[in-house]
């Protein structure tokens, strides 16, 4: 049967890109040494498939259809959208979707009742290039990206992200080829985009929050991280969502390795990596 | 004319990079394909940031328009502190809303 074999959380803050030349260079380098440090940790576990659970900016999908979950089906992952390359300076990823995966996620997920969209011919932002580019620059290894919906309200309760993960578990447990897969979560910290609060942090409330994704606090966060909870403290802390979601996947284990420390001048940077083999 | 007619109107300029050019050279005909009052249109035009908050532009919309015209910190200097405590529906969703969603069971 497949395994889930090694899961990956990362920031997919632009402003490593947009604002790098503003960044604390020793900062930046350390992340950027953060970051090749989990590509090699994602490379010795050796996956076949890469499953990336990310939400969509308002790029692709808009507020006349905002699904809770996709799924692509498609046969390309690509991205990101033209001003997040030629202005924000984000790299490029252009890598092949696992096809039959995808179809079974989709087919599975709607029978179990996470009732997934299915895309086809959709661009994906940066909550999946941004990640994707560190951890597997080659992109050489197919991917599911699973869409997810952070910013068109009403959002679905946290319990059904938690619920999002522990289904990818069963369902990766039930293919029958001896797959070895890796999840990759796409999310961020406290932040707000847009809104009066912007550039300004709780910085109690991240400290709490980086507590208790180092300790592996798994049902305090699930428990007390209401939607309502996150967004209080920034309209794209709601991206967060997709963290938990990694949780019903790796539940209370303590990430093998991880990077929270704020760069100068670019913000909060979380990158989070465990060894499931 | 809509909200969502509005937030529509702003998507399409930048997610579209030929229709980002035009109105960075002041072409605004794309404008004429959404139903929109005078003054949404007059604040698109004008780039009344502030404006567009209070008219229910959604924080990232908004924000994703200010990022193809101006550099982020134009944004944090010129726009974020003129639209503490307007309303804007978006914005406002959660803020109100009492913690009635329920833990994982």
């Amino acid at each position: 049967m497949a395994t889930i074999v090694s899961a990956v959380a990362s920031t997919h803050n632009p402003r490593i890109f947009w604002n790098r030349d503003q960044a604390d260079q020793n900062a930046l380098q350390r992340l950027y040494g953060a970051f090749d440090q989990t590509r090699k940790l994602l490379a010795e576990t050796r996956p076949d498939v890469i499953i990336a659970v990310a939400n969509d900016h308002l790029d692709g999908l808009f507020l006349d259809n905002m699904p809770a979950f996709s799924v692509v089906t498609g046969p390309r992952a690509f991205g990101p959208y033209w001003y997040e390359t030629e202005i924000m300076n984000l790299p490029g990823y252009d890598g092949l979707i696992a096809q039959d995966a995808a179809a079974s996620i989709l087919r599975s997920g709607r029978e179990e009742g996470i009732f997934f969209s299915q895309l086809n011919d959709f661009k994906v932002d940066h909550a999946f290039t941004l990640p994707l580019s560190f951890v597997r620059p080659e992109a050489d290894i197919p991917i599911v990206p699973i869409v997810t919906n952070a910013f068109g309200y009403p959002l679905v309760p946290t319990k059904h992200w938690f619920g999002l993960g522990q289904f990818l578990a069963r369902e990766v447990a039930s293919w029958p080829a001896h797959l070895r897969v890796a999840v990759v979560a796409s999310f961020n910290l406290t932040v707000e985009v847009g809104g009066p609060k912007a550039g300004k942090y709780n910085m109690d409330f991240t400290r709490w929050l980086v507590e208790m994704m180092s300790a592996g606090s798994c049902d305090e966060m699930v428990a007390s991280l209401t939607v309502p909870r996150l967004i209080r403290e920034g309209n794209s802390t709601s991206e967060f969502l997709n963290y938990i979601s990694l949780l019903g996947i790796v539940e209370d284990r303590k990430p093998n390795f991880i990077e929270h420390k704020p760069v100068p001048g670019v913000g909060m940077c979380p990158v989070a990596f465990w060894n499931l083999a | 004319m809509s909200v969502y007619d509005l937030n529509r109107a702003i998507h399409a300029i930048y997610i579209n990079r030929d229709n980002t050019i035009a109105f960075r050279n002041g072409q605004f005909d794309m404008l004429a394909r959404f139903d929109l009052s005078s003054e949404e249109h007059t604040a698109i035009v004008e780039r009344d940031f502030p404006k567009l908050w209070a008219f229910h532009v959604h924080p990232i919309i908004l924000f994703h328009l200010s990022a193809v015209l101006n550099p982020r910190e134009w944004y944090m200097a010129n726009v974020a502190p003129k639209i503490v405590g307007v309303p804007n529906q978006f914005y406002d969703y959660y803020l109100t809303a009492e913690e009635t969603e329920p833990a994982v069971s």
